[in-house]
């Protein structure tokens, strides 16, 4: 089995989440996990950084439609930041970047939440 | 203008060379920037602007017929410089299939007075050697003279430069698309692969349906939508991002086998009508061998897009997927539950059989020696052999009505009433008339015990005993005559409060007891015969003088082939007791 894993950490009024390895149907319910925990804790403005992932399909996808809603109701919101060119274009592909700010990097995503 | 002729044409062919060279000049960097370009509105810009330029007109439009859509429908992109174009005329002036430029004035087909009303002068066809890809509309002069051979010259092949680099964009579009299409079907048998992997390992119901959700969110951006699993028959919503969907909406759509379009259904459908009303859009059925076991139903999407037939079939697959995996977790729950009651059962008939005697006293004055054997793992028959005192010993057998646990249970019952009340001082028949009671009072009336206890004394030779409407047991008499033990009253549990007659036996050495269940003499052979109690008492005569153990097995052995192949029907159990001297 490929791994993946997740680190979290707070910068500022935000939290950054640090995924690593491959994201797919098998890994996704680490994702959701986490997700749901900020949830819980009412973490609501997210840096996703995904410089460490190497892959992502359509059900790692899915994990971030299944929160943005909830997030934004809160007035957070999900930023995508330090995408490898191969997951973008799955995320391009799908039709993501309508809905997603992405980032080139994860400082520039955390300006726009400490600008607010 | 009062110069002389040829003054004046000498003026104008040189003017008219520099021209030329101005013009070709222009053409040359128009073509470069054009054939560089795969935006197509960019290169109808330039067109326009360089017609302006050139022409010192302040009004001009372009139009180009897009590739068909997979839509099917014919889409046109239009551009004007102060002349608007209508679609109706746009259509129209398509059908012309034009070549060249045409003043407008020239035109037939009733658009003429059309396009002169919005200003144009002349029109261009933008066209490849084989076909028509648009048009260029260029204002009237504001002098208001024709266009003079040379412009109309130029802005031809401009057209014709831009004609060329448009089928370039088109084509470059089209191979993008495919493209990009290809690469969405790629990624689609990644996620159908990559579910059948997944849904294989996973056991669980709601593991399922979450991992279905993300593939499908995923995949189609859906930010409504709703999971119905149907069970027996009966459909429940499991996942619900659609505020107002309730089961009732559902209930006339799980009959539909394929995927469907809700705007398709209206007009024989009225969930339709309210689900569209809720946001959905499609409905695709979970099918697992012909039979629709869940549906989804997908409402707005990220990219506002219409969901597409090929769309559909794959999200169908998925959903298929889901449906098996779904049905395997159910499949892999009952099995649990199964494993857990045989290991309940198990448990059980370890306890059970430890209620029974494992092994038998010694005991000066009698050998005993049981058999038993329940047809399922517990059952209702009881036996027991109990050293009183170093001549006194006490042997009973009971059968309780019905089987399995409910038996069971009532027979561990009566086990532990017995034994507490063997230990007290009581008579036989205080003991049974107590059993009775307590039996009475723990059961309905339609359960009740027989019951049979005798107690020997070794020192005397005498047996006591209670038949409480047990079979009847058999007493050889080593000189010969059989004896059957019947004295006693009702079988326990009953009627309460009521009296045992104790029945008395002289015993001499080489005398048999021989105690019994109704599965022996009940056992039945393929034919639907009894083994009978005629049969047992022969076979007890003829082998009196074996020993306990072989009279037992004499009997078991003739009770299975009597019965052959048919099923066990009740529980075994004997037990022989055989007096002697020491």
């Amino acid at each position: 089995m490929n791994e993946f894993k997740v680190l979290t950490r707070e910068s500022g009024n935000a939290v950054v989440m640090e995924l690593q390895g491959f994201l797919d149907a098998h890994t996704a319910p680490d994702l959701e996990k986490t997700f749901s925990e900020l949830m819980s804790k009412g973490k609501y403005n997210i840096v996703v950084n995904f410089n460490a992932l190497n892959y992502i399909s359509s059900a790692g996808l899915g994990v971030f439609m299944a929160y943005i809603d909830e997030v934004r109701n809160n007035n957070g919101d999900i930023k995508l930041a330090s995408m490898q060119q191969k997951v973008f274009n799955v995320f391009d592909l799908l039709g993501f970047p309508y809905l997603y700010e992405i980032y080139k990097d994860q400082d520039e995503a955390l300006k726009k939440f400490n600008s607010r | 203008m009062s110069k002389s002729p040829k003054s004046n044409s000498q003026r104008f062919s040189r003017r008219s060379g520099s021209d030329r060279i101005v013009e070709l000049t222009s053409l040359i960097e128009t073509a470069k920037i054009l054939n560089s370009s795969l935006d197509y509105k960019f290169i109808l810009n330039h067109i326009m602007l360089a017609s302006m330029g050139k022409l010192a007109v302040s009004k001009t439009a372009a139009v180009v017929r897009l590739p068909v859509a997979p839509s099917g429908k014919e889409e046109f992109l239009k551009i004007g410089k102060g002349i608007t174009l209508e679609e109706e005329v746009i259509s129209k002036l398509f059908t012309l299939d034009m070549e060249g430029s045409l003043s407008i004035s020239e035109i037939r087909n009733g658009v003429g007075a059309n396009l002169a009303a919005t200003g144009a002068g002349r029109l261009f066809a933008i066209r490849t050697s084989h076909r028509l890809l648009g048009y260029l509309f260029i204002g009237k002069k504001l002098v208001g003279h024709e266009l003079l051979p040379s412009e109309v010259d130029f802005v031809s092949t401009l057209c014709n430069i831009a004609a060329a680099s448009i089928e370039n964009a088109f084509v470059f579009q089209q191979y993008k698309e495919s493209n990009s299409e290809l690469q969405q079907r790629v990624q689609e048998l990644q996620t159908l692969f990559e579910l059948s992997k997944e849904f294989s390992l996973l056991t669980d119901e709601a593991r399922a349906v979450r991992t279905l959700e993300f593939a499908v969110m995923g995949q189609t951006g859906a930010r409504k939508y709703a999971v119905c699993l149907v069970h027996n028959s009966k459909g429940k919503i499991v996942v619900n991002r659609m505020p107002g969907l309730e089961e009732a909406d559902l209930h006339t759509l799980c009959s539909y086998e394929a995927p469907m379009r809700l705007s398709e259904l209206t007009g024989e459908n009225e969930s339709a009508v309210r689900l569209i009303g809720l946001g959905a859009e499609v409905v695709i059925p979970f099918q697992l061998q012909g039979k629709t076991d869940g549906l989804l139903v997908l409402g707005e999407r990220l990219s506002h897009a219409k969901y597409t037939d090929s769309e559909m079939s794959f999200i169908s697959s998925l959903c298929n997927l889901a449906a098996m995996a779904i049905d395997n977790a159910r499949l892999f729950e009952e099995s649990l539950a199964k494993q857990r009651l045989e290991e309940e059962l198990n448990l059980a008939h370890t306890i059970q059989e430890k209620l029974l005697p494992r092994e038998n006293p010694k005991f000066t004055g009698c050998t005993v020696e049981t058999f038993h054997i329940p047809t399922k793992q517990v059952g209702g028959d009881y036996f027991d052999v109990i050293k009183m005192s170093e001549t006194r010993i006490c042997v009973a057998i009971a059968d309780v009505s019905g089987k399995g646990f409910p038996a069971a249970l009532l027979m561990a019952n009566l086990q532990s009433a017995f034994r507490a009340l063997m230990a007290t001082e009581l008579k036989l028949n205080q003991i049974l008339e107590r059993l009775n009671n307590i039996v009475y009072e723990n059961t309905d009336f339609d359960r009740f015990i027989t019951f049979f206890v005798a107690l020997y004394d070794s020192a005397e030779r005498h047996l006591v005993y209670i038949n409480a409407g047990h079979n009847y047991p058999f007493l050889l008499k080593r000189n010969g005559p059989v004896v059957r033990l019947e004295s006693g009253g009702l079988m326990l549990g009953v009627v309460p409060n009521i009296r045992y007659e104790v029945g008395g036996e002289e015993i001499a050495p080489g005398d048999l007891l021989y105690m019994f269940t109704d599965g022996v003499n009940e056992a039945l052979n393929e034919k639907g015969e009894q083994f009978s109690e005629e049969r047992i008492g022969d076979l007890l005569r003829l082998n009196a003088g074996l020993d306990p153990d072989e009279i037992l097995e004499t009997i078991r052995i003739e009770v299975s082939s009597f019965v052959g192949q048919a099923p066990q029907s009740d529980d075994i159990t004997q037990l022989c007791a055989k007096f002697h001297d020491k």
